[in-house]
């Protein structure tokens, strides 16, 4: 088994930039990311042959910036493409399925220290026919599109965050037929926010801000605030959808439904980190109210509560790509420091304008995420036939019958009813079960979570018996 | 606490057998009062695949028990109104080579005389019934009464069955002490919420029988022993019924005359093919056996030594996926049969230590310990079951393994 | 040069052109075809999360179950099916 003084599991923004650094600085590195080229969901396809519907000139500098210096440090990182991490263990083996051409691939490798820089994922609130084909997650769309695929002729978009922006920017460049764009914001909300906003963004945030709200402003797309999604209706795909007035909490306001022709929905609010390899290792964990999210308990090295075990980037906190590069360089350094390739005084000095940085980004992003934050109202959207568990078809009617027999806390429905049994593994059902379980029974508890296991991801039986 | 509830019979632990003798009682109009300290079935009983076997119990008493209980499933499935999920499949033990077959055939003929619906199967008519089976089996034991169950949804089952009836179910809340009259009869349960006034208790709390059991002065020699399994997604049928590898059985009973062909991770972690199709459409593949304290967390080394044992058997699974993993903790005792009896304590009867058969004997253990409490002729003699069977022997204390 | 970065691949029997280098999912989208696989009470799916987390976009390719096209490269040739998860059962 080879063995590295560094393993970063995830080659986005974040990864990279770690990689680069802790490369520099003399740490032999394994960097390690699932798609078949590294970037991430904002870079990931800059250099590949399909259209690259990317109009940010911000995002495109950085980005050929990055991969550029990543190519000039290959000689001394070793990078592992389409290599999903399933399993990390005996502090620290890091377990890899390696697909490829060739058949699928056992890899593990040994590591003295870890960054995890895993990234984000959607954030939801279910609502009636929210599994039905035609209905995308924003993400989802937004990856589409950049590699020119634009699966609808009426899109609508939907949700909150600023990813929308991002989304239909990108669509119109592509001439997509945007139909229209529903925020559960008001204006109101963002405007409070606005001087948090403006006074901690920097200068290429603020840019490509400016840059997708007047894109979509000379389109004239229909813009409707305080607005969320409360059903979507098709035989086979999405048709039609309805959408309803909300009040500040989300709460959906009766008597102001509006139905809309739609064949292409992109739904989601704003992102949440992905924590499953960091509770896997066993990192202490806690719930963030105001953002309302589970986040890995950091310190200002970037380090967990486990020694030798690093966070960067969107999977901590979401903050975008340029706090995600500061973070990387930042974790590969501090890492760098426990391993001797350098010592705390040159680190310090070498990450003082990347902290000072990283502080603004961190309240942007913190004032932006208060925005997109569902509210807990969008839950009375949720009907009795609106499936939670998207894996088992565990609908809201199940989960009320199980509450009903007696079932009081996230482990009891998930053995009665099979919710977050699937593939995924709670990773969606997981966000509301909690709040759900609470209204029904009135009862607020304890916040419980599904417990981390092998494999952090499908792997087959084949790779788990070659390891 | 001066809140007080009075109950004929206390009931400890909501596990399935917690929730079989509840049941049973409460039809025999038994006024019980069932106390589980977390959620019915998140114990045990919530960490273990859905058995209900007679192929792999000891010629004999372990085998009649089993039998009696497996017996009693399919009334039960239709009475309870809840899904279950019960069929009865049968199932399957694959011998690996021509030594295993022969000690194969003797134990499927002892087990055909006690009236068990069980045959030999040779290499051709194995791979008939089951195709994906490696095309190296020798052959097999079929036992066509064999079931599974969804373990979870029979305590559900029960208990709602039993709560119809007049049972009350006290969940979420633990027993802090047990308390004797001068007489050193039971007679008073102290939980969290509040006291219950009782005559008789019946400790069914699993591995934590023995804490019970020390709340009235009783060594109860049960440990747990860790098991772990792997959760697959949903895909094709690769068996349609449980197979198991017979030789994991013949080091059971044969007691080191005879060794597998298998690597040492597998020997020292006590892993032997299990393999259970569920109706979810998925499968579940087990065992393994080490004793680890109450340690339900997984380790990569067994669930490898597990994929290693199940893809030699069922070759095609290399290329399905394992979405999860878990472990349970199997109420051990020293002689690998329950305690289902009364004690030397009045009023305090112990129905635990199932060890791996605990969802196929919930139902008569339930049944028994009815009898038992109502004076009833019992289903089957209860001596194999005493728990003074083991303090006729200085028990050694424990040590972690 | 367009020929060679353009090739078929077969889903449920029919020809469907894709580019290289993009996933089956996406050959899928870019022809319209919306519907991935079907749950085990008959319920269609389709393409969500687009990384690889969610499994609905799972399909069966050349032969095999359960593979995610949002992150699967498409192939010359290569054979695609929907997954009709209520023709998974074991018979009685």
């Amino acid at each position: 088994m080879k063995a590295f003084d560094l393993a970063i599991i995830g080659a986005g923004p974040a990864g990279i930039s770690a990689a680069i650094e802790a490369a520099a600085l003399g740490a032999s590195v394994a960097l390690i990311e699932e798609n078949p080229v590294p970037g991430g969901k904002v870079f990931g396809h800059m250099n590949d042959h399909l259209k690259d519907a990317m109009p940010d000139r911000f995002e495109k500098r950085i980005g050929s910036q990055l991969l550029q210096r990543l190519d000039s440090v290959m000689d001394r990182v070793s990078v592992f493409l389409e290599s999903e991490v399933w399993t990390v263990w005996d502090q620290w083996i890091v377990a890899i399925h390696q697909k490829g051409t060739s058949g699928d691939q056992v890899r593990s490798i040994r590591a003295g220290k870890l960054i995890i820089s895993i990234g984000a994922f959607e954030r939801i609130v279910p609502f009636q026919g929210w599994t039905l084909p035609g209905i995308f997650s924003v993400g989802g769309l937004n990856s589409l599109t950049k590699r020119g695929i634009v699966p609808g002729e009426k899109i609508l978009i939907t949700g909150s965050g600023p990813l929308q922006l991002v989304l239909a920017h990108h669509l119109i460049n592509a001439g997509a037929g945007i139909i229209g764009m529903v925020n559960a914001a008001s204006p109101q909300d963002i405007a409070a926010r606005g001087l948090q906003l403006l006074s901690n963004m920097n200068g290429s945030v603020l840019a490509s801000g400016v840059n997708h709200l007047f894109a979509i402003k000379r389109q004239r797309i229909p813009t409707y605030f305080s607005h969320a999604i409360s059903m979507a209706d098709g035989s086979h795909q999405v048709e039609r959808v309805v959408i309803v007035r909300v009040d500040r909490t989300g709460r959906p306001i009766k008597g102001t439904e509006r139905e809309i022709v739609t064949d292409c929905v992109a739904y989601g609010y704003g992102l949440i980190p992905s924590c499953e390899v960091t509770r896997l290792c066993g990192c202490n964990h806690i719930f963030d109210d105001q953002l309302g999210y589970w986040k890995v308990q950091l310190s200002e090295k970037m380090e967990t509560s486990k020694a030798g075990v690093f966070v960067a980037g969107d999977c901590r906190l979401v903050k975008g790509y340029s706090a995600a590069i500061e973070e990387g360089k930042i974790a590969a350094v501090e890492a760098c420091v426990q391993l001797g390739y350098t010592n705390r005084k040159t680190a310090d000095s070498m990450l003082r304008a990347s902290r000072r940085r990283l502080r603004r980004f961190k309240r942007f992003a913190r004032a932006m995420e208060c925005i997109s934050r569902p509210g807990p109202g969008l839950l009375d959207i949720i009907s009795d036939d609106t499936v939670i568990c998207r894996c088992e078809e565990v609908t809201m009617k199940d989960i009320r019958s199980a509450v009903a027999e007696g079932a009081g806390d996230v482990n009891d429905i998930k053995r009665r009813t099979r919710l977050g049994m699937g593939h995924c593994q709670g990773r969606f059902c997981g966000q509301v079960i909690n709040e759900l379980i609470w209204k029904m029974t009135g009862i607020p508890q304890k916040r419980e979570i599904f417990t981390a296991r092998i494999p952090v991801k499908p792997v087959p039986f084949g790779v788990l018996a070659k390891v | 606490m001066t809140v007080c509830k009075a109950a004929d019979v206390v009931v400890i632990g909501g596990g399935v057998v917690g929730a079989a003798i509840t049941y049973f009682l409460t039809r025999n109009n038994v006024q019980v009062i069932l106390v589980e300290r977390g959620a019915i079935a998140s114990g045990t009983s919530g960490r273990c695949e859905g058995d209900v076997l007679v192929c792999d119990k000891g010629p004999g008493f372990d085998t009649r028990l089993n039998k009696l209980s497996q017996d009693l499933f399919p009334q039960i499935a239709q009475e309870l109104n809840y899904d279950i999920g019960w069929t009865q499949k049968g199932s399957l033990l694959a011998v690996e080579n021509e030594e295993e077959m022969e000690v194969a055939k003797t134990f499927c003929a002892r087990l055909a005389a006690e009236g068990l619906p069980v045959r030999i199967l040779d290499r051709y008519e194995v791979r008939e019934v089951e195709p994906h089976l490696a095309k190296d089996i020798v052959g097999g034991m079929e036992t066509d009464s064999d079931g599974s169950l969804y373990p979870m949804g029979l305590a559900y089952g029960l208990v709602s069955d039993a709560k119809r009836r007049g049972a009350q179910i006290m969940s979420h809340n633990a027993v802090l002490d047990i308390k004797r009259d001068v007489n050193g009869r039971i007679a008073r349960v102290i939980t969290q919420r509040e006291d219950i006034v009782a005559p008789r208790v019946v400790n069914a709390a699993g591995i934590w029988a023995p804490v019970i059991g020390e709340m009235v002065g009783l060594d109860i020699p049960i440990r747990p022993r860790q098991g772990q399994m792997l959760v697959s997604e949903r895909t094709f049928p690769v068996a349609r019924r449980k197979v198991m590898e017979f030789g994991y059985m013949m080091a059971k009973f044969e007691d080191g005359n005879y060794t597998r062909n298998v690597t040492p991770e597998m020997e020292q972690f006590g892993v032997a093919l299990v393999f259970e199709p569920t109706e979810a459409q998925n499968f579940l593949i087990g065992s393994s056996r080490r004793f680890v304290g109450e340690d339900t967390s997984c380790n990569v080394s067994v669930l490898r030594a597990m994929a290693q044992r199940a893809i030699r058997f069922f070759p095609a699974i290399k290329d399905i996926n394992i979405i999860r993993s878990y472990a349970g903790l199997r109420p051990y005792t020293p002689d690998h049969l329950p305690i289902v009896s009364e004690t030397e304590v009045e009023g305090f009867y112990v129905a635990a230590g199932h060890e791996g058969d605990g969802i196929g004997l919930s139902l008569i253990t339930g049944k028994m310990i009815s009898q038992m409490i109502c004076g009833e002729p019992l289903s089957i003699s209860g001596d194999p079951l005493r728990l003074s069977r083991f303090q006729k022997v200085k028990i050694k204390p424990f040590r972690k393994d | 040069m367009e020929q060679e970065n353009t090739f078929e691949i077969e889903v449920n029997g029919q020809k469907v052109r894709a580019q290289r280098g993009q996933t089956i999912a996406e050959a899928l989208l870019a022809g319209g075809l919306r519907i991935f696989r079907k749950t085990r009470n008959d319920v269609p799916r389709g393409f969500y999360c687009g990384m690889g987390v969610c499994y609905e976009c799972r399909m069966i390719v050349n032969g095999i179950p359960n593979v995610r096209t949002c992150m699967t490269p498409a192939t010359p040739g290569c054979k695609v099916s929907t997954q009709n998860e209520s023709m998974m059962k074991a018979e009685a």
